[in-house]
């Protein structure tokens, strides 16, 4: 392999793993404070996705405005799924919360088929994000840059949220222990509300460049990158957002890395991950950065 | 005691004769009553068409997989959306191994089959066994490192799994033909076959449920701390429960393919996971019961609503048909059920010819009253 | 082998935080024994450390000679030692009758394809494990509540239906994590003599967490004491009354004041 072809190679898989940990957030999060896995959130990438799709052909808005009602829809969007599916089963078995979250997923797919007709859509792409430059011999697209240069700055700011902000702090001690925290005066469903409000935006945000990068939408989009991205944040330890990222990363390049490698294994290219998490769930469940949790006696 | 031991027989004796009804209805509906007695039944008593036939045949096999569901989620507290995956297994373990070796030879385009595969030739039955088998095998592979971590991660490992069981049968040509699928499978699943399955499936979940065996899994799915205080080794009973669930949803694929006589990759979709789940939900978590009785509802509710896809015409004006509604629909009744009625039709009880009779006299009683 | 329990300098920490700091503990054979400390002290730890619940950061426990430590819960209890919780924990959705039914199920013999099948043998097993819990629901004198929900049943009955449960299992030891609490002094007195009662039943001996002092003191042969993870005094009743570290510990309640 060339070193060109390497540098090829691994700028896709910076791509796709920035795409993975910025999905892997969300789960992260609301498993973190809910311990609940919400299969609803590869939905809301696809629904992000046909929101910027819709905004910038039916509607004719310039790309950034229909970038930034996307983002707010789908947080919108997050939130409203929380209220309705998720707050009323706080109290009840854990097994009706899943319940709950896959009749979401199964709800916001099949209305997308409806709505949008079951159909693969082709994204236009804008011209200059895709016109080859060329970099240390190396021919990319500006795109494969500044998807994980956004990530980066979005991860960056998140932090900030998490580690620096009074809401932040409020998460951090409901992902500890959720009664505590409510007795103490914490608005504890506004800062779920919040969650579910920042992993759905970066969702949407991760769905339109998954969009644009691979310039293809359809209503099932959201389930393998979904599916994927919830091992990466198994992987980097559930309930981190570095871990996430981190985890996010390492998936992308291995998913990458080895069908540059072992051409073969192409069509096998989606069974990666699970393994990926049967030998992290064997060797080391805890993830890279997670915390043992335990449960109370 | 003689009390009891009366009740006994006549709950057995009510068992039988409601499954000897069952029987004559299917003897009735499948045209061979007419046959065989040689009756010339007026219009109004002809059999079921084939389309409402094949309705039934999927009342019983869907019962098989809801009840293999149940077990998981409603006994023993686990979420799996796996189903899709291990029925696919079933189905194609069950039509390498019912189809002959010349059609095998005729229908592998792409790529030989396997040689050892070419020959294989077994009896239906056994063929169903095995698909159960292998199902299981596949879900001792996932389960043995999911939920030795208490399981959380079930329900995405299962759906993954079940996702990229397709991308193998898509990949793994040599075995399953790939993408082109399996055609002209034997049909060996008429109505007889399928409720016969469906009744020895119960049977032998009703009595394991009922034994102290059923409220081990119960105790696991209520406090799973307090069962290991009890001796209960909650890994292995959890790995018991999921691995039941998967060899019975292995067996139902089996049916499922026989019935159907082709089957594809696009076939075991999450869609057909979903379609158990509602199944499960709706009849009730935790009651066998609820299951058999939510197949039949749900089945013929799902065909029913295809109405909704099809353009109507009202005389005056004419809707067009929406395509994909019926999951919407059935998407929101799910929620709702989870939101509103959490115990589905029959919550966790279950059915006793003494409830029967209660029920009855109740019914009697409030008529009486008004 | 007249100890039933050993545990030998036991140190259990979380994070850095350590909860049971260099415990020893030998408990003879047919005692009732208590340990008890001021909320915090790390007594539900001890317990958790003894049944198998956490593995000690360091040292050792021993069940009837045989160390135990790593070993887990449910072999624990495989092993003849059994426990109650603090907050009772029973399988709140099934009846009476099966929540002691589950507790027969660890010293079952028969698999559960002969359940399935209907094999005789274990059919013949199943009565046996249903008439078994009927009898013991008889002797704590819970067969009134035979068919009802655990859930539905009194708060007194349910502790009683907790220690049932427990019982069933066939313990020669058995850990009762604060019996009495929520009790009136009416209901702890009868307690009292229910423990004795088990204990001369069932040839247990007992170990109990209990914050009553007039329970401790008047059942317990000896007697722990924990502060902050570390043990303070040992002894019998009176020794625990009259030790003024003890005193001390428990500074606003009063030790000496118990008998009346």
């Amino acid at each position: 392999m060339t070193l060109e072809l390497f540098l090829q190679h691994f700028f896709n898989a910076l791509t796709l793993g920035s795409l993975y940990g910025l999905i892997a957030i969300g789960y992260t999060m609301v498993y973190g404070i809910l311990r609940l896995i919400n299969f609803a959130h590869g939905d809301i990438l696809m629904l992000g996705a046909y929101f910027v799709f819709y905004g910038t052909t039916l509607f004719c808005l310039p790309w950034p405005i229909a970038v930034v009602v996307a983002i707010i829809g789908s947080a919108v969007l997050g939130v409203l799924m929380d209220k309705i599916a998720y707050r009323p089963l706080r109290d009840a078995p854990r097994i009706s919360a899943l319940i709950s979250a896959i009749a979401v997923s199964f709800f916001l797919e099949s209305l997308a088929v409806v709505v949008f007709t079951g159909l693969p859509r082709p994204v236009h792409q804008p011209e200059w994000l895709v016109s080859i430059i060329t970099i240390g011999g190396a021919r990319l697209m500006p795109l494969t840059l500044l998807v994980p240069g956004v990530t980066a700055i979005l991860v960056a700011g998140l932090l900030y949220i998490v580690y620096h902000t009074k809401p932040g702090l409020a998460m951090q001690a409901i992902s500890k222990d959720i009664e505590t925290t409510r007795m103490l005066g914490v608005p504890v469903d506004k800062i779920i509300a919040l969650t579910f409000a920042i992993g759905s935006a970066l969702a949407a945000a991760s769905g339109i460049m998954w969009a644009l990068r691979y310039p293809q939408i359809h209503p099932y989009m959201g389930v393998f990158p979904g599916f994927k991205a919830f091992i990466a944040a198994v992987f980097g330890g559930i309930g981190s957002i570095q871990g996430a990222v981190i985890g996010g990363l390492l998936l992308g390049f291995i998913e990458i890395m080895t069908v540059a490698f072992f051409p073969d294994l192409s069509g096998y290219r989606d069974a990666f991950a699970f393994i990926l998490l049967v030998v992290v769930l064997l060797v080391k469940p805890t993830g890279l950065f997670g915390e043992k949790l335990k449960e109370k006696i | 005691m003689s009390e009891v031991k009366n009740t006994q027989m006549r709950d057995r004796l009510l068992t039988c004769g409601v499954i000897a009804l069952l029987f004559v209805f299917l003897w009735w509906a499948c045209g061979d009553m007419n046959r065989d007695l040689g009756l010339g039944l007026p219009r109004a008593w002809r059999s079921l068409n084939g389309y409402e036939i094949q309705i039934l045949n999927l009342v019983a096999v869907y019962g098989i997989l809801a009840i293999s569901l149940n077990i998981i989620y409603g006994f023993t507290g686990m979420f799996s959306l796996g189903h899709a995956g291990f029925m696919a297994i079933g189905a194609y373990v069950s039509a390498l191994c019912v189809l002959t070796p010349d059609q095998k030879e005729m229908m592998w385009l792409i790529e030989e089959i396997l040689p050892p595969l070419a020959n294989l030739y077994t009896p239906f039955w056994f063929s169903v066994i095995l698909g159960g088998v292998v199902a299981t095998l596949f879900a001792l592979a996932i389960g043995i490192p999911v939920l030795r971590l208490g399981g959380d991660y079930l329900g995405i490992a299962t759906l993954g799994f079940s996702e990229i069981i397709r991308v193998l049968i898509v990949n793994a040509t040599s075995i399953t033909n790939g993408s082109l699928g399996i055609k002209g499978i034997p049909c060996y699943t008429d109505v007889y076959t399928s409720f016969i399955w469906l009744i020895i499936v119960t049977f032998c979940i009703v009595r394991l449920l009922n034994s102290n065996f059923g409220n081990v899994l119960k105790a696991v799915r209520d406090d799973e701390i307090a069962a290991q205080v009890m001796g209960i080794n909650v890994f292995h009973t959890k790995l018991f429960s999921f691995c039941l669930g998967a060899f019975l949803a292995g067996v139902g694929g089996a049916l499922l393919g026989n019935l159907l006589t082709t089957i594809d990759p696009k076939m075991f979709t999450f869609l057909l996971t979903y379609n158990v789940l509602m199944i499960v939900v709706a009849g009730g978590l935790g009651s066998i019961t609820g299951s058999i009785l939510g197949s039949a509802i749900i089945t013929v509710l799902l065909e029913w609503l295809r109405v909704v896809e099809e353009p109507m015409d009202l005389g005056f004006v004419e809707i067009p048909g929406i395509p994909g509604m019926r999951m919407v629909v059935f998407s929101v009744v799910l929620l709702i059920i989870i939101l509103y009625r959490r115990e589905g039709v029959m919550g966790m009880r279950k059915f006793s010819w003494n409830g029967f009779f209660g029920f009855f006299r109740r019914l009697g009683k409030k008529e009486e009253k008004a | 082998m007249s100890n039933v329990i050993e545990v030998k300098n036991v140190i259990m920490r979380f994070g850095g935080v350590t909860a049971v700091d260099q415990l020893n503990m030998a408990i003879p054979k047919g005692s009732i024994v208590g340990l008890i400390g001021p909320n915090g002290a790390g007594k539900t730890t001890a317990f958790n450390v003894i049944t198998g619940f956490y593995t000690p950061t360091e040292g050792d426990v021993f069940f009837n000679g045989k160390k135990i430590t790593g070993t887990p819960p449910h072999k624990i209890c495989g092993l003849g030692m059994a426990r109650t919780f603090q907050n009772i924990r029973l399988f709140y959705n099934e009846t009476a009758l099966e929540n002691v039914m589950i507790g027969r199920h660890v010293r079952r013999k028969h698999h559960w394809w002969g359940a399935m099948l209907g094999f005789p043998d274990t059919s013949r097993e199943e009565k046996d494990i249903r008439q078994k819990a009927e009898e013991l629901l008889d002797r704590i004198g819970l067969s009134e509540y035979r068919d009802e929900l655990a859930s539905s049943l009194p708060y007194g009955a349910q502790r009683r239906l907790e220690i049932a449960r427990a019982l069933a299992t066939e313990p020669s030891f058995l850990l009762l994590d604060e019996p009495a609490a929520g009790m009136n002094p009416q209901e702890s007195l009868e307690l009292m003599n229910f423990i004795r009662q088990i204990r001369d039943e069932f040839n247990l001996t007992i170990l109990l967490i209990e914050h009553d002092m007039k329970v401790v003191m008047g059942v317990c042969e000896h007697i722990w004491v924990l502060e902050y993870g570390k043990l303070i005094a040992e002894g019998n009743a009176d020794a625990i009354r009259s030790n003024p570290r003890v005193i001390e510990a428990y500074l606003g309640e009063d030790v000496n004041n118990v008998e009346d």
